[in-house]
């Protein structure tokens, strides 16, 4: 499973963000309990995520970890880098292949761009990534925006 | 059913129209169970205190929790499943239900507030655009759907827009 949160330790401000700054990677390791309770908290009854048995009949290797919690784990890389006072504004995700329980991914991001958006906050763009340890697939890329206060 | 211009055409008439659902409230037992799930511990989500502090009325959802939620009712009886254990009734508007694979082609989120516990929560679909295209795998279709996520004021909370991929 994850790493814990550090998310409220964390204050971060606009100022102190630069173009290149590289965000502190998470691992993630899915596991068939996490797939499970994943689907069963989404209502999600495709079988492809709790089936084995299916999933060998479409050609996978294991049960398939949801596109969703592939997003979910770039969400939380964002949630964790900005803190508390920090706020999520945009993902734009795309799971390009697949992954299974067991997996290690490690998700990594950089800052590509800060504006002043007034009201006392400023974004940053990011683009973030989610690749299996193993061979350096990437999984899953995102472009994802933050508001921080300024 | 083959992916061709005439499925294309059949999925174009429901462009435009939008359908509209209640979804219901999003719990607190929503949330900590979504966190869990995604081996979140951000007290954010679990703590009202917490959440109180940081000027919340409650916890808070993950960004992305409205999204994911496949079906926000009992669904369907077993028998009304597919083999592959999905709905027989696609919930996306025009799209063919046999003969053809469909799969998710990235989605892009705007979250426009903090989803706090009790919020109850509306839910409209448009289909926005479809096209063919051609692959290496041979011709696929990208069907584009908005979802946007309204509370019962309706002030906006998440937009959606999601591909879905036919081949």
């Amino acid at each position: 499973m994850s790493a814990s949160s550090t998310a409220t330790a964390r204050d971060l401000r606009f100022g102190a963000v630069r173009v290149g700054d590289r965000l502190p990677e998470t691992r993630h390791v899915p596991t068939r309990l996490q797939l499970f309770r994943y689907s069963a908290v989404t209502w999600n009854t495709h079988r492809i995520h709790f089936d084995p048995d299916y999933a060998a009949q479409e050609g996978y290797p294991d049960v398939l970890v949801q596109s969703h919690l592939h997003g979910a784990f770039l969400v939380s890389l964002c949630t964790e880098w900005m803190g508390v006072s920090g706020r999520l504004t945009r993902l734009e995700v795309s799971v390009r292949r697949y992954a299974v329980p067991g997996d290690v991914l490690v998700c990594a991001g950089e800052v590509t761009g800060v504006e002043q958006a007034g009201d006392g906050q400023g974004l940053v763009h990011l683009d973030v990534t989610e690749t299996r340890e193993s061979d350096g697939t990437v999984c899953a890329v995102a472009n994802a925006t933050v508001a921080l206060p300024t | 059913m083959a992916v061709d211009e005439k499925l294309l055409d059949s999925i174009r008439t429901s462009i435009g129209s939008e359908t509209t659902h209640s979804l219901g409230p999003v719990t607190a037992l929503m949330i900590r169970r979504y966190a869990r799930a995604i081996g979140e511990s951000n007290p954010l989500y679990y703590d009202t205190e917490f959440a109180r502090s940081r000027g919340h009325a409650e916890i808070v959802a993950p960004p992305n929790l409205v999204t994911a939620i496949t079906s926000w009712d009992e669904g369907p009886a077993a028998d009304d499943l597919r083999t592959d254990g999905t709905p027989k009734t696609l919930q996306l508007e025009g799209l063919p239900t046999s003969g053809v694979r469909v799969m998710g082609g990235g989605e892009d989120m705007e979250f426009h507030a903090p989803i706090t516990a009790g919020t109850a929560v509306m839910e409209r679909s448009t289909m926005i655009d479809a096209e063919l295209l051609q692959g290496r795998k041979g011709p696929f279709i990208v069907v584009r759907y908005r979802h946007e996520f309204v509370d019962d004021e309706g002030v906006p909370l998440v937009t959606s827009t999601r591909k879905v991929l036919l081949r």
